[in-house]
């Protein structure tokens, strides 16, 4: 399908202002000239492409600022430049909400689609984890870019607590309802996990994701 | 937010494919309106297509994991198609088996093994 005019032109933006900054590869001139605004997926992966070639040739210290020129220079019709996401999670539809952020944030990251995915059903894990026990409560995606490009997924809720943690991240605790299994199923994923919970004192849980760019 | 999702009937197989990005509710209505199809009319084979999702957490797949179940109870046999190498991989480092549930590279092959002797489970 042949992009819009309209979306020709910013794509055109978008690739003289990387060109200004980084030697762009036949790769991803094409990429960027066939993607569709409107198209998320191709939106998605064009932005992870960009950043990680940004921090493979320049270095991840420079990705911020050169993707601030490039939303300047297409007015910001793509939103390439990260930024952290408040979530609040309390329904079923602020779960759907927060996993597609998550896969959209990622993206921005030069997470590839395995990362991604990982990242996004962390956050599916720990939401889902809030809506059935806490009822309500938050989910924080924060954004890093040095020394090394990373997301963190950070839940937290004013629930009941987990009282048997050492159990449950064991695998020696089953429930019926698969609570042990989403939150050692996000530890065994994650780069770094923290969980901190007791009764009474709601749930923490910090999960670190490294972008696999690394320079 | 789509509140259901489409089972189709080709001769004597159910087929489902998820487009949309799945909530609990819709898992637990696509649960029972597969049972309700099968009661209506028996099927051979039930296949539920997920080539067009990019996350399934232990939850949804537990979810898979049942429906195949019951639809085993009711004389269907249910293969989940199209799973990408994303949701395949983080799965197992997850520690979920996808013992529960048969699957098949896409919905082809999914059609292709239905219509073929089945396997021993």
């Amino acid at each position: 399908m042949l992009a819009s005019k309209s979306e020709g032109d910013l794509a055109q933006r978008l690739l003289a202002a990387l060109e200004a900054s980084v030697t762009v590869p036949a790769r991803l001139r094409q990429e960027i000239l066939s993607v569709s605004a409107s198209n998320r997926e191709q939106v998605e992966n064009m932005a992870a492409s960009i950043v990680r070639h940004i921090s493979l040739f320049a270095g991840s210290a420079n990705v911020l600022s050169i993707l601030m020129k490039l939303d300047v220079a297409t007015g910001g019709a793509f939103v390439l430049v990260p930024r952290d996401e408040k979530l609040r999670i309390d329904n079923e539809a602020s779960l759907v909400v927060a996993r597609r952020t998550a896969i959209t944030l990622a993206s921005k990251l030069g997470f590839g689609p395995v990362e991604r995915t990982k990242v996004a059903t962390a956050v599916s894990e720990l939401a889902r984890n809030i809506v059935m026990y806490a009822g309500s409560g938050e989910i924080r995606l924060v954004v890093s870019l040095t020394p090394r490009i990373s997301l963190t997924v950070e839940a937290r809720d004013s629930g009941p607590g987990i009282a048997n943690i050492d159990q449950i991240l064991g695998g020696g605790f089953r429930s019926n309802t698969g609570l042990g299994m989403g939150l050692r199923g996000v530890k065994s994923i994650a780069s770094d996990f923290a969980l901190q919970s007791a009764p009474g004192q709601g749930t923490r849980v910090r999960a670190l994701f490294l972008s696999p760019v690394q320079r | 937010m789509i509140d259901r999702i489409p089972i189709l009937r080709i001769r004597d197989l159910l087929l489902v494919s998820i487009q949309a990005d799945l909530h609990d509710i819709l898992v637990e209505q696509l649960q029972s309106d597969i049972l309700k199809e099968l009661e209506r009319k028996s099927a051979r084979g039930l296949v539920l297509d997920i080539s067009a999702m990019q996350v399934l957490d232990t939850y949804t797949a537990r979810a898979f994991v049942h429906t195949a179940q019951m639809a085993r109870l009711m004389g269907t046999r249910t293969i989940v198609s199209g799973m990408t190498p994303a949701i395949a991989l983080t799965l197992t480092e997850m520690g979920f088996t996808a013992s529960g549930f048969e699957t098949a590279l896409d919905l082809e092959s999914a059609l292709e093994a239905l219509s073929a002797p089945e396997m021993d489970l």
